[in-house]
């Protein structure tokens, strides 16, 4: 995965936690799902980046009680997190405007 | 039951869960976390129709590497800040410690009574432990308080001796010693002499008896202590013909003076003679613990008796440690240095440390107290623990539920740990109120002789205390239940669906009421012990008729002479016994129990026979009338008579147990003694009279006519009205006869023979409280573990009924289990009872440590306390209605 799949991937989770607290299949499942699975990744890889943002502080994990009642990990947004959500997305948008001007003028 | 339905009730995706299901190592817990995103992967495979073989191998693939994955996490995981990692403990920890509160409040019964139980323990413990604290272990406030000694003389020779055995380890020392061990002992500096001594301050209101000390100009360096103002005594003014100097104690100056810093320098009237206020002293200070700080202090070795007797001793004696010096060493040499200055090898010397020795004759009693403080809470956990783990089978359900989502035990172990610290602590805060009552009422009821007893408080020395004791207890009455729900929560509660609780558990149960009913036994027997004998020391006969006694001690003025003495107290006599209500009136140097006596070596004629060496005998100086006021029996010849006067042929009378000792029990009518340094005719024998102490033995005591040895100390008893009447119309008489007289002390006698004993009663009482609140707590403990055998055989007993089985038979069923207990635990609490009533031994009066009847009488009321603790479930189990209980509620 090179460093703009991981900054993106890590956008992506944090969009995703913006809606609540959310184990990692429940985030995998959405990025499938919305992404209508353009973005797809080997499951496994998505944990370490969860890891590595915990670790950042961007968001925070507890164990709770899943839909069908097994414990699992739920990860959630911090007020860390909800920052870095807002700048990198306005970061992203310029950065897409940017490469759609180049890709296609005509527009 | 739909998995949904089985967690149903244990939360929802919105809270987190309770740690004991999160599991605990990191490993395990990414291990966790990957299984369960393939776990919902293979299940939304097989949702679309997958197979559920290939629907977990594609959910295997979709994830990449497992095994890679997980190593990396771990790796993330391992590099987790500590910082982090601590919050993270602590957030653990917040979280059981809030879940704790939360268990607690939901179970409110039982912890109201597990927090009642536990506080009184504790709060007793605590109470006990701040006296302890006060009189043995708080440093006096001195500078380097572990360095000041007590220096006193001791005669190893006297310990058997019933006279004199007192100063066998004790006795004070003399200005000779004194000199001796100031310039030649090295491992001493410093070393000072004090006395406590009466006098009497010149004052408005007309003389006023007050306590004062006299001391040393040695005495503050020692102490390493300052004057408040002024300065303190020079070395030279504690001499023969030294200046009238005295000092005032800061609360003297500040309640009497106002705190007016004039004094200083101003003269007084102190017992007749000018002294000049020299300074005061700093607030707080004060050498003897046991009796009220003195107002005045003055110099000491001012009296021609200190010099011209040699043999005098009346002082007490302190010094500072030399630097390097050993208390031991410094014992040794005093002992080298005080033989050879008396000449006397029978003497030697103890270089205690100071609050050793003032608390010597304290600290028995006082560990008496703390062994039976320390079996109430003892048994306050036991009780605890019992009702705890009566709760813990009534947590199977939640207990299994954890244990079956993955939480170890020592998950669970830790939860119910955390649970009884919370318990305790809250315990520790109703403790702390209950010990504040219970030292208001120990330090109000408290013998005067206990040393420190007035400073006694809850301050944070005491509190520190009473936390560690509350962790202390809540980690013993928490590991037990702990152990057994930890053990069980994974072995068996799985199992449990009706509600039985498990065999274990009831193993540890009656083990637990056992060992309490075991404790109690102890408790119970040492409190009966102490009651007994007391009751015993109580019934003694003291050799007189106590009963409408009064005694009046008064101190005559120093100028008078003997035949003034004579007449003045004849005359009070005579109009004391005039009073309205007055049977009888007398007068003696001095009066039992009101304090005071004497001992001389008294010398028989034995007619050129070889007898031993004159040996010390009490004396007593009384008027012709006071064995017939006080009620003594004379055995042999005849009491005084007025003519047993002044001038006339010196006489005696001997008691019981002087001719037993020196006569070989053969009458001594007739026979000669010499007593300071007169022959005297012996006339009679009087019964033997208790003097200073019910328990003490029987003294050889040889009686005086007072007219024949008149002295400036006189007691005057009467018998008829009561003390009230007595002391103001005494007052009255001396008035008029001689103003300059004052009254010491003024008692009814029953009073004062009460008061002889009254540290025997404190202790009593107090083992005694503890021994009821044991019972108390038994019975409450029985009767929980007999409620819940009532409830778990309910079904039982319901068929029992159902098929014909009376009530009577349910109830003897289930008391013939408490009575297994009450035997087995009463087993085991015989020897303990013994080994507790070898340890009170000392404090028993003619009572035997093992005494069967004590022991018999503990077991029945134990057997009784049990018989109802459980005959009241036991009872109500029997009334069940079998329709109702087997219809499955």
């Amino acid at each position: 995965m090179n460093d703009r799949l991981r900054g993106t991937l890590e956008l992506l989770v944090l969009r995703t936690l913006a809606w609540g607290p959310r184990h990692g299949y429940a985030i995998a499942r959405w990025l499938e799902d919305t992404t209508s699975a353009a973005l797809r990744v080997e499951d496994g890889s998505l944990y370490p980046a969860l890891y590595r943002m915990e670790q950042r502080g961007w968001i925070q994990s507890d164990w709770r009680r899943s839909e069908l009642g097994r414990p699992a990990k739920f990860y959630r947004l911090t007020a860390a997190g909800r920052r870095q959500l807002k700048k990198e997305t306005t970061e992203w948008r310029a950065f897409a405007a940017a490469v759609a001007t180049v890709l296609e003028p005509s527009l | 039951m739909s998995d949904h339905d089985r967690y149903d009730d244990t939360g929802d995706t919105t809270r987190p869960l309770p740690p004991e299901v999160i599991p605990p190592s990191m490993d395990r817990r990414v291990a966790n976390e990957l299984a369960f995103h393939i776990d919902m992967r293979t299940r939304e495979l097989m949702a679309r129709g997958v197979p559920a073989s290939e629907a977990r191998r594609q959910a295997a693939e979709r994830f990449g590497d497992l095994e890679r994955v997980a190593a990396e996490l771990n790796r993330l995981e391992r590099r987790t800040d500590r910082t982090v990692r601590r919050t993270r403990y602590i957030a653990e920890l917040a979280h059981d410690w809030r879940f704790a509160l939360r268990m607690i409040a939901r179970r409110r019964t039982f912890s109201a009574v597990a927090i009642a139980t536990l506080g009184l323990g504790i709060g007793a413990a605590t109470a006990i432990y701040s006296v302890v604290d006060s009189v043995l272990l708080r440093p006096l406030p001195f500078e380097e308080p572990d360095r000041v000694a007590a220096v006193w003389i001791t005669q190893p020779g006297l310990s058997n001796d019933p006279v004199l055995s007192w100063l066998a380890n004790a006795t004070p020392m003399g200005a000779r010693e004194y000199n001796a061990l100031r310039t030649d002992a090295r491992t001493l500096r410093d070393l000072a002499l004090w006395s406590p001594a009466s006098i009497t301050l010149a004052t408005d209101d007309g003389p006023e008896r007050l306590e004062a000390v006299r001391v040393t100009s040695s005495l503050l360096p020692a102490l390493r202590v300052r004057p408040a103002l002024g300065r303190g005594f020079a070395p030279g003014e504690d001499a023969l013909g030294g200046p009238r100097v005295a000092l005032v104690s800061w609360d003297a100056w500040t309640t009497r003076y106002g705190g007016d810093s004039t004094l200083v320098g101003r003269s007084l009237l102190l017992s007749g003679r000018p002294y000049t206020i020299i300074g005061v002293l700093p607030p707080g200070l004060r050498i003897d613990r046991t009796s009220d700080p003195p107002p005045f202090w003055l110099p000491a070795l001012q009296d021609s008796s200190d010099i011209a007797e040699r043999r005098n001793r009346y002082y007490r004696a302190l010094a500072r440690l030399a630097p390097g010096a050993t208390f031991a060493d410094a014992s040794q040499e005093a002992a080298t240095i005080v033989r050879a200055v008396t000449a006397d090898t029978a003497l030697s010397a103890r270089v205690e440390q100071w609050q050793t020795d003032e608390s010597r004759s304290a600290r028995g009693p006082l560990f008496v107290l703390v062994g039976a403080v320390g079996l109430l809470l003892l048994i306050a956990c036991v009780n605890t623990a019992i009702l705890q783990l009566g709760e813990a089978a009534g947590r199977a359900r939640e207990m299994t539920t954890r244990a079956a989502l993955g939480a170890g035990s020592g998950r669970l172990v830790r939860q119910l740990l955390v649970e009884s610290i919370a318990i305790a602590l809250a315990s520790a805060m109703l403790g702390t109120a209950i010990a504040r009552a219970i030292i208001r009422g120990l330090v109000a009821a408290a013998p005067a002789r206990l040393p420190g007893i007035d400073s006694v408080a809850l301050d944070g020395r005491v509190l520190a205390f009473t936390v560690a004791c509350a962790t202390l207890t809540g980690l013993l009455f928490g590991i037990v239940p702990a152990i057994v729900t930890g053990r069980t929560g994974i072995a068996s509660l799985v199992r449990l669906g009706a509600g039985q609780s498990g065999r274990s558990t009831r193993r540890v149960q009656r083990l637990l009421v056992a060992s309490q009913l075991a404790l109690s036994m102890v408790l119970l027997v040492e409190a009966v012990l102490l009651g007994r004998s007391l009751q015993a020391l109580s019934a003694v006969d003291p050799g007189f008729r106590p009963v409408g006694l009064t005694a009046v001690s008064v101190a005559l003025p120093s100028d008078v002479d003997d035949d003034r003495v004579r007449t003045l107290v004849a005359d009070v006599v005579r109009r004391l016994a005039a009073l309205p209500g007055v049977e009888r009136a007398s007068a003696a140097q001095q009066i039992p129990f009101l304090g005071g006596a004497s001992s001389s070596a008294l010398e028989i004629d034995r007619a050129g026979a070889v007898g031993p060496a004159p040996r010390h005998t009490q004396q007593r100086y009384v008027d012709a009338g006071y064995f017939e006021t006080l009620g003594v029996r004379v055995l042999e010849g005849r009491p005084f008579t007025a003519d047993d006067r002044a001038g006339g042929e010196p006489v005696a009378i001997v008691s019981a147990a002087e001719v037993g000792r020196d006569f070989g029990g053969r009458s001594p009518l007739g026979k000669r003694v010499k007593h300071q340094g007169i022959w005297r005719r012996v006339v009679g024998v009087v019964a033997d009279t208790k003097y200073r102490g019910l328990a003490r033995e029987d003294e050889a005591t040889v009686y005086i006519p007072f007219e024949q040895y008149p002295s400036g100390a006189a007691s005057f008893v009467a018998r008829g009205p009561s003390s009230a009447t007595v002391e103001p119309a005494i007052r009255a008489i001396l008035r008029e006869l001689e103003p300059r007289a004052t009254v010491l002390q003024s008692a009814s006698v029953p009073m004062l023979i009460e008061k002889s004993f009254a540290a025997e009663r404190y202790r009593t009482v107090i083992v005694g409280v503890f021994g009821v609140m044991a019972a108390l707590l038994t019975a409450v403990g029985l009767y929980g573990v007999s409620a819940r055998a009532a409830a778990r055989r309910n079904r039982e007993i319901g068929i029992r009924i159902a098929l014909g089985g009376t009530s009577a038979r349910v109830v003897r069923l289930l008391l013939g289990d408490a009575m297994t207990g009450v035997a087995a635990g009463l087993a085991v609490g015989l020897p303990g009872a013994l080994l507790a009533g070898r340890l009170v031994r000392p404090y028993l009066f003619r009572i035997g440590p093992g005494d069967p009847a004590s022991l018999a009488a503990v077991g029945a009321l134990l057997v009784a306390v049990t018989a109802i603790a459980s005959f009241l479930p036991a009872r109500t189990a029997g009334r069940a209605n079998p329709a109702a209980v087997l219809r499955g509620e």
